[in-house]
């Protein structure tokens, strides 16, 4: 899960990074290395190679100083023998040389001068650096020609320019330094007489071949080839004096450095040889311990790989560290909002100024948010226009019961339940004259606004046309006419509706499409009416409609409901059904309408349980009581103050008696008028005198109680009731008057219509 | 209203009322109780001949219970049933001592 992140990917992209830096860099490093030693190596071959051509130089130059001087003898010697002459072309030769030491012009026995055995023409170098002669050389104590380097060079000559090289010496007579000599050959008829020579301090070669150290611990060899002897050596493991003339082979590594190798081992230890042969025989030979040569290299390339590595760390610390700037950061900020979003916290703006994709996903994001914040808003608005909606139209609906609290012939209820949405669901009942009383229940098809507003309409339109005088059939004709010329959307109504004359029992029931109504007869229980269905409301203007006409008894009821309560679902996608109705009707145990349709409705949610209501249920319940009986009801009118409630006190006692109430009624009757005679004049009309009117009647199951005042409007019913449980001690005896009324009586209600105060109870006889 | 009231020693005092506590004589029958029961410390009201009490005639009943639960105690006696009735509906009944 970690490793989906897009951190963790950071992460590898970062160690990638770092990795793939030091692979390279270290490739790098070794290429440099390696080149480096390439480098290194040429670079020494080079300067050893230049200081070899540098000593070659010099070589050339005194054998080309020797050859000068040879024919400057032959000329000498064959043409005047003029010594002074010689000397000083001798010198101007010399001068020509500036690196010769010093040199002459040697002759065999008697040559030049048959009494002098030994003739020698030798100049030198001085401190002063001019040339100058020595005529030291021509005695017999030094004898010449039992000097080595002359039987050597004289030995070596064949022929022409012979250039020949003597063995290094030391000479006590001479210079004390250690010189070889380069001589070539005089000649007289093909015959050597003579020969010249030209010196070369070597010490100071060997001197500055043993400066030669490229490093502290490198070594040299100087020798002579030819002769196979040792010039110079400084090689640590042998004195320098007694290599001194030793052949070449003394030193062990010798044989070793001619096999063109790269390198040797040599007490334990690698060297790289560099061998130079010079043109006069002479080897030169430098090693170079191999861990001395490329020490500061590897170290410098272990510095170099050092920081190459600290880049490479540091590159990857900056990836990581922009990487989780610019896209973690982000990432983390957007996910926080985004979830103090999704936790309707609508006010919530992002701040990302960089990089660029990031700020316009928060400025996508900073708008979506406000689009949400204003769509919100305007559904707010929608919603609460449209649970105004709901209000009115369930406002629309009588919804003060009893309605006719002094009309005793009937008891009727309805109520509607809408579902979340505005709905097309109504009932609706009236007086269409003096006599006849029509209640119906509506159902119009679809839900929504739209069928909200029509079914506004339908119920105006019906209402309208129910007290124009027409008949039972007239009516619903006309109803149907009119609902088809306006119905342009295709709405149909589904209605029952009942027309009863209240004095006679008389009744006309039109069923349009409508579920069945349910009734209850003389035997007490609830049976499903099938009538005669109609079409639906709405279908055909010219449709025919049959009335069902019959007559009611007294107690006889009628109940009628919309599919919202039939359809009512449950968890498990069950229906509640007729039968479920029907058996519920069936199950209360009370005559009054109110209580049976609260009966009704809570049976039907607790079927439902948490199934959220998908369609209005309404229901109405309509009782007959039967005829009115003019006797059985009292009407007091009267002024109410303190002085007239003695008046009022005996109207009640006599209409009690009257009415044939008995004692239990009248306790509660006298208690509830009592308070409610009082509450008038006390409040209503403020201890002023104001109109009272009070009417009692009395019917087969009920006395009604109907109080009326215009004092202040005044729902007494809205009043909290007060804590009979408190303390005595804390207890005061306020709003104890309607306490005592609500529970004196089996129903309740209060109106206020035409400035009137109208409160309606109901005592069950 | 008849009211009778009846001393029976210092602190003893019964009273007795025929009628209804309503509107018209609750405030006649608490005022001369009141008068009454200064040194008072046991009052016994005799509800025998009260038909009803309203919610005036609680009140009453209510302030002479508070008085009297300062200084000594008071009782109903003879509570006809549906006086009875309001006192229980109103729960007078919890702390009234009634015989």
């Amino acid at each position: 899960m970690y490793f989906n992140t897009v951190k963790s990917k950071i992460i590898l992209i970062s160690a990638l990074m770092l990795v793939t830096l030091s692979l390279l860099l270290s490739f790098f490093a070794y290429l440099y290395l390696q080149n480096g030693k390439t480098l290194l190596l040429r670079g020494f071959s080079y300067h050893i190679s230049n200081f070899a051509q540098k000593i070659n130089k010099d070589i050339i130059r005194i054998e080309d100083n020797a050859k000068d001087l040879a024919l400057q003898g032959s000329m000498f010697n064959k043409i005047d023998k003029n010594k002074q002459m010689a000397l000083y072309t001798s010198i101007n030769i010399f001068n020509n040389y500036p690196h010769s030491l010093g040199g002459g012009i040697w002759f065999e026995p008697y040559q030049i001068d048959k009494t002098k055995r030994l003739y020698c023409i030798y100049i030198y170098r001085n401190k002063n650096n001019e040339v100058v002669p020595d005529e030291a050389f021509e005695t017999e104590d030094y004898n010449y020609l039992n000097k080595s380097w002359y039987k050597e060079i004289f030995s070596e000559i064949k022929e022409g320019d012979d250039v020949a090289w003597s063995l290094p010496y030391y000479e006590k007579e001479g210079s004390n330094t250690l010189m070889v000599t380069a001589g070539s050959g005089i000649y007289e008829d093909g015959k050597l007489v003579g020969i010249s020579t030209v010196d070369w301090e070597i010490e100071s070669i060997i001197k500055s071949v043993s400066d030669m150290k490229p490093t502290p611990n490198s070594f040299v060899l100087f020798g002579d080839k030819d002769h196979d002897s040792i010039i110079a050596s400084n090689d640590p493991y042998i004195d320098n004096a007694v290599l001194l003339g030793k052949p070449l082979k003394t030193l062990s590594w010798y044989n070793e450095n001619l096999k063109n190798i790269t390198y040797f081992t040599y007490h334990g230890k690698k060297y790289i040889p560099y061998v130079k042969i010079l043109d006069n025989g002479m080897i030169l030979i430098i090693n170079i311990p191999k861990t001395e040569l490329f020490r500061y290299l590897i170290k410098h390339v272990i510095i170099l790989f050092g920081v190459f590595m600290l880049i490479g760390l540091t590159i990857s610390i900056l990836l990581y560290v922009g990487l989780k700037k610019y896209i973690d950061k982000p990432i983390e900020k957007l996910t926080e909002i985004a979830h103090k979003i999704g936790e309707g916290d609508l006010n919530t703006q992002i701040q990302i100024e960089k990089p660029m994709e990031f700020a316009k996903l928060a400025s996508t994001f900073n708008n979506m948010t406000n689009n949400i914040k204003n769509i919100t808003k305007e559904r707010q608005r929608i919603e609460s226009e449209l649970s105004l909606a709901k209000e009115i139209q369930a406002s629309s609906l009588p919804n003060v019961f009893p309605p006719f609290p002094d009309k005793n012939e009937f008891d009727i209820f309805a109520g509607m339940e809408p579902a979340k949405e505005v709905g097309g669901d109504f009932y609706d009942f009236y007086f269409i004259d003096d006599e006849n009383f029509m209640f119906l229940i509506a159902d119009v098809s679809g839900k929504g606004v739209p069928a909200a507003l029509f079914m506004m309409t339908s119920k105006t339109l019906i209402n309208y046309i129910a007290q124009s005088g027409l008949s039972p059939k007239e009516i619903i004709e006309v109803i149907n006419k009119r609902i088809c010329e306006n119905n342009k959307q295709g709405f149909f109504i589904t209605l029952f509706a009942g027309i009863v004359n209240i004095k006679t029992g008389k009744v006309s029931f039109i069923n349009c499409g409508h579920n069945p109504p349910l009734v209850k007869r003389s035997d007490g229980k609830f049976k499903y009416l099938e009538l005669d269905s109609n079409i639906v409301l709405g279908a055909f203007d010219n449709a025919q409609f049959n009335i069902t006409e019959g007559h009611l008894e007294s107690g006889d009821t009628i109940f009628v409901y919309t599919d919202g309560i039939t359809e009512a679902v449950n968890a498990s996608d069950e229906q509640y059904g007729e039968e479920r109705l029907l058996n519920a009707l069936n199950d209360i145990n009370s005559d009054n309408v109110r209580d049976s349709l609260e009966n009704i409705k809570r049976d039907v949610k607790d079927f439902a349980q948490n199934v959220a209501q998908s369609d209005d249920m309404t229901m109405l319940m309509f009782k007959y009581n039967g005829k009115y009986k003019s006797n059985n009801k009292k009407v007091y009118k009267g002024i109410a103050c303190r002085e007239n409630y003695k008046y009022f006190s005996e109207w009640l006692a006599q209409s009690s008696k009257n009415l044939e109430l008995n004692q239990n009624i009248v306790d509660k009757l006298n208690l509830i008028s009592e308070e409610l005679y009082t509450n008038i004049f006390s409040y209503a009309y403020a201890n002023n005198e104001g109109e009272i009117e009070v009417q009692l009647i009395k019917d087969t199951y009920n006395l009604t109680i109907i109080f009326a005042d215009k004092g202040i409007p005044y729902n007494p019913l809205e009043k909290p009731d007060p804590d009979v449980t408190m303390p005595p001690e804390s207890r005061d005896a306020g709003g104890l008057g309607i306490f005592i009324v609500k529970n004196s009586v089996d129903e309740i209600s209060y109106g206020y219509l035409n400035n009137t105060n109208t409160l309606t109870m109901k005592i069950t006889l | 209203m008849e009211i009778v009231l009846k001393k029976i020693n210092d602190e003893a005092l019964y009273v007795k009322a025929s009628g209804k506590l309503d509107i018209d004589s609750s405030a006649e029958y608490g005022t001369k109780i009141k008068d009454a029961i200064d040194d008072v410390k046991d009052l016994t009201l005799d509800f025998a001949e009260i038909t009803y009490v309203a919610s005036i005639g609680l009140r009453v009943l209510l302030e002479l219970y508070q008085q009297m639960s300062k200084q000594g105690s008071m009782k109903l006696v003879n509570v006809q049933d549906p006086v009875m009735n309001v006192l229980k509906m109103t729960g007078f009944d919890k702390f009234l001592s009634i015989s």
